[in-house]
């Protein structure tokens, strides 16, 4: 697919001079997003810092799917006329494209509405019962607690004093009754990466199996599942420059025979004999229905986007902007940082002021009409994290690669001047 | 819109009570929008030299454009709270205020009705029933106890986003914190209110009694439809109150319908839009906040004021110029075919002797000459085809003909992102 370049001089402007130099990656890629370009009403360079949230979409992602509307509308895997052709392969090769993006089989790779729906499918093919035990740490958002928590028993593990899961408790968190260890891999509130790999170690060793959702860890490093040697794993296309709707659940395959499907549909079945039904296998015995088309061609466009870019460079990039983001915010002493920054941290930063009293939600709503910066406020849908301690919501700024230094001291200058709102 | 002169300056030659020269001394927004040079406002003549400054230009730049050693001590201190007017972010405003400013407002207002002149604010008890708040430091969205939902003796009724979709549970808890808490007034959004005892009529709620002493609606334009339904349901004197939150109040009806100006610490400009129409903007000097005193800040809304050239001639104040019903946005007004505007009000008090059948309606422009009119009914019934001839007679009047009206009949009509509901879109 073609990539429209939108350069213009707002971007220059919005780049800092030192960064311009040493930065190619920042500069060369702010002009793919239309939202970084865009005229904003404040005045001042509208400055996105909700990644977390969802990421802004470049304009090959914004391309992809107008031109499935534009070009070559057609149901996927159903018909042979000659749009259905294209659509074929382009789902297809979408699929294979995410397989190796994430380092996994593409009979492994199941496409989903997002990655809650990918945990709730989950959820549904282990077959759970009440007594059944599953373990997950207190940093789970709530999609990573509740379908669990709706169907089994869950235990729930805390932190150690650096901010990640206590690796000896989850241990002895595991019993004969567990029958899944269920962790994020990097908290979307702490920004913590999270000590996965030894997790599933040890998960392994008991004989468990591991669901890792790494909604906030896709497209921001390398991740490998079969390095990993995870069960499962989801994650969102939406928070990786893709479209909203479309998510992925990865599930090996060898443990594909193990399970049933769960949901009925057209697109799942190779045939119906007399009543007696023959599935197809791989991901379509897990996929009924004509799925999100557009979506998850966008996605294929996001992921390549990400490819061209790489991961490793990325990583250095948010990598760059953590350490830079941490230097600046942490200097406010009127500021709390109420979770520990672990060694291995994301550009995702959770403050708040030390007042109990500030109003969050006026003070986010002033960095965005004056100071024209997207935060977000409030607990991220993780208040068992804030419940346990005794945090009343926080404003979160969670960064990505398109983000710049200067888009930081924004923030840090807009803080400055609010300075008499939170004392 | 960038500040204006306005051409037609108001015949005001008393002295103004307030100096407002020292009230907005220091104020880098003022400094800015005068280059330095802040006239001297010696009379509400003086006003006159003063620029007119929409909503977006005072909202910018918050808050360092209002910051003052003053506002700064009262910060550190904690003796402000904030608000934020509704709208979307193009156009809302963060307003700045000392602490429990609202109730002074109530108590400055409420004396220009001689009934509510007695209510005891902070002690008598009031009900709101409107948009249910929520921020940071409140939400009475979802399941908020009763008790959380008392501050100064008012009682905030409603916790659900979208008035639709109250349930008869809803409704009855409604009604029992009615009962329970006995206000003597209630303050509502008035499409809140016809919907609220609408739905009581349709689930078979009974709403309590002793009745409120007496209503206000506010928070939005109040339709002739809901007055007309509130009225025959709830028999007590029912009287329209408008303003906004950086403004607090303007205007209260009287017994006989009249709006009387509340006109504590605040001056109303009457300016032209289409004067052959009797349309005007409201414009208003407010200083009513200390830390942001409003000097001709144009609202946005219109109003009608019949005969409007001659009375503002006569009279020495706007202020004492009657004024016959609000009109909404400037911004919402369409074009009759003539040129003609059609304001949101004038539509109003043309189609509400149409029928009373109607309980909520909207009105969309789709084309020229093709317009729906989607409405909520009464009863469970269609309007009739003599109803809908009469509203088609009076739609054709005002937007002028050839003109094609469509009815569609709806179970709902869904609020604006604001909580407030449209009735030309
Ligand atoms: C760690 C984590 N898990 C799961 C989710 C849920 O993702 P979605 O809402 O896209 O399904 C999020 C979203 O914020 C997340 O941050």
């Amino acid at each position: 697919m073609m990539q429209t370049r939108l350069s213009g001089p707002t971007i220059a402007a919005n780049v800092d001079p030192a960064e311009r130099q040493s930065k190619p990656l920042t500069t060369s890629v702010r002009g793919d997003f239309p939202l970084l370009i865009r005229e904003s009403t404040t005045g001042r360079p509208s400055v996105y810092l909700d990644n977390a949230a969802t990421t802004l979409k470049p304009q090959p992602v914004i391309d992809a799917i107008s031109a499935y509307y534009r070009e070559y509308t057609s149901n996927v895997g159903r018909a042979n006329h000659q749009f259905a052709e294209i659509v074929n392969a382009k789902f297809e090769s979408c699929r294979e494209n995410v397989a190796s993006f994430m380092g996994a089989k593409k009979r492994e790779v199941i496409f989903t509405s997002g990655c809650t729906d990918s945990i709730n499918l989950a959820s549904m093919l282990l077959n759970l019962e009440r007594d059944d035990e599953v373990v997950v740490s207190i940093l789970e958002h709530h999609s990573n607690y509740l379908p669990w928590q709706s169907r089994a028993r869950v235990k729930t593990v805390l932190t150690d004093g650096t901010g990640v899961i206590d690796l000896d408790r989850l241990r002895d968190a595991i019993t004969p009754r567990t029958r899944l260890v269920a962790l994020t891999y990097l908290s979307n509130v702490t920004g913590n990466v999270q000590p996965v790999r030894e997790a599933i170690r040890i998960a392994r060793e008991r004989g468990v199996l591991v669901f890792i959702d790494a909604a906030q860890a896709m497209g921001h490093f390398p991740v490998d599942v079969t390095e990993l040697g995870c069960d499962f794993l989801a994650f969102s296309a939406h928070k990786m420059l893709g479209p909203t709707g479309v998510g992925v659940l990865y599930i090996r395959e060898d443990l594909h025979r193990h399970l049933r499907p769960v949901r009925y549909g057209g697109g799942m079945v190779s045939n119906i004999k007399h009543g007696a039904v023959t599935y197809r296998d791989g991901p379509a015995m897990f996929e009924a229905g004509t799925p999100n088309i557009e979506g998850i061609l966008a996605f294929g466009a996001a992921v390549s986007y990400i490819q061209r870019l790489g991961l490793p460079a990325i990583a250095q990039r948010l990598n760059e902007l953590e350490q830079y983001g941490w230097k600046q915010l942490s200097q406010f002493e009127e500021l709390i940082f109420p979770f520990p920054r672990h060694a291995d941290h994301a550009a995702i930063f959770t403050f708040r002021p030390r007042s109990e009293t500030c109003d969050l939600s006026f003070l986010v709503q002033i960095l965005s009409d004056t100071y024209g910066i997207a935060l977000n406020q409030g607990y991220q849908c993780s208040q068992p994290l804030y419940e346990w301690r005794g945090v009343r919501g926080a404003i979160r700024t969670s960064l990505y690669f398109y983000n710049t230094f200067s888009e930081i001291d924004q923030l840090v200058d807009g803080l400055r001047e609010l300075r008499p709102f939170f004392a | 819109m960038s500040p204006s002169v306005l051409r037609t300056a108001p015949r005001q030659v008393d002295g103004l009570k307030w100096d407002i020269n020292s009230l907005i001394d220091g104020i880098p927004l003022y400094k800015l929008l005068y280059g330095g040079r802040i006239p001297t406002f010696r009379s509400s003549a003086d006003l006159a030299s003063a620029l007119i400054v929409d909503k977006s230009y005072f909202a910018r730049g918050f808050p360092s454009n209002w910051m003052t050693p003053r506002l700064h001590a009262a910060l550190t201190a904690r003796q402000v709270e904030f608000a934020t007017t509704s709208g979307t972010t193009s156009d809302r405003m963060q307003v700045i205020r000392k602490k429990d400013w609202w109730q002074d407002e109530y108590r400055r207002t409420y004396r220009y009705n001689p009934r509510m002149v007695d209510f005891e604010v902070g002690t008598d008890h009031k009900a709101l029933l409107t948009t249910a708040i929520c921020s940071n430091t409140v939400c009475y969205l979802e399941q908020a106890p009763y008790d959380d939902r008392i501050l100064n003796n008012a009682l905030y009724l409603n916790t659900t986003a979208d008035p639709n979709q109250w349930r008869k549970s809803d409704l009855e808890r409604m009604c029992g914190e009615i009962a329970r808490f006995q206000p003597i007034y209630i303050d509502a959004d008035p499409a809140y209110l016809t919907l609220f005892l609408h739905l009581c009529a349709v689930h078979g709620v009974t709403v309590p009694y002793p009745l409120p002493r007496y209503i206000t609606l506010s928070y939005e334009m109040t339709t002739q439809f809901c007055r007309r339904y509130i009225q025959a349901r709830w028999p007590v004197p029912t009287y329209d109150l408008y303003g906004a939150t950086e403004i607090g109040y303007l205007y209260l009806q009287a017994d006989d319908g009249t709006l009387t100006r509340s006109r504590d610490l605040s001056l109303v400009e009457l300016a032209p839009y289409n004067v052959e129409h009797d349309l005007y903007y409201l414009i208003v000097t407010s200083v009513k906040n200390e830390y942001m005193p409003l000097i001709r800040y144009r609202i946005g809304d219109l109003v009608k004021v019949p005969g409007g050239r001659d009375h503002i001639a006569a009279k020495s104040s706007h202020d004492d110029v009657p004024i016959a019903y609000f009109c909404g946005r400037a911004g919402d007004v369409r074009r009759a075919k003539s040129g003609r505007p059609i304001t949101a009000g004038d539509v109003d008090h043309a189609l509400s002797p149409a029928t009373d059948q109607v309980l909520l309606y909207q009105i969309t422009v789709l084309a020229d000459d093709e317009i729906v009119f989607r409405y909520v009914p009464v009863s469970d019934q269609e309007l009739s085809r003599g109803d809908r001839e009469t509203l088609t007679q009076c739609l054709v009047d005002i937007f002028g003909s050839p003109c094609h009206i469509r009815f569609t009949r709806e179970r709902a009509i869904a609020p604006e992102i604001s909580g407030k509901f449209a009735t030309l879109k």
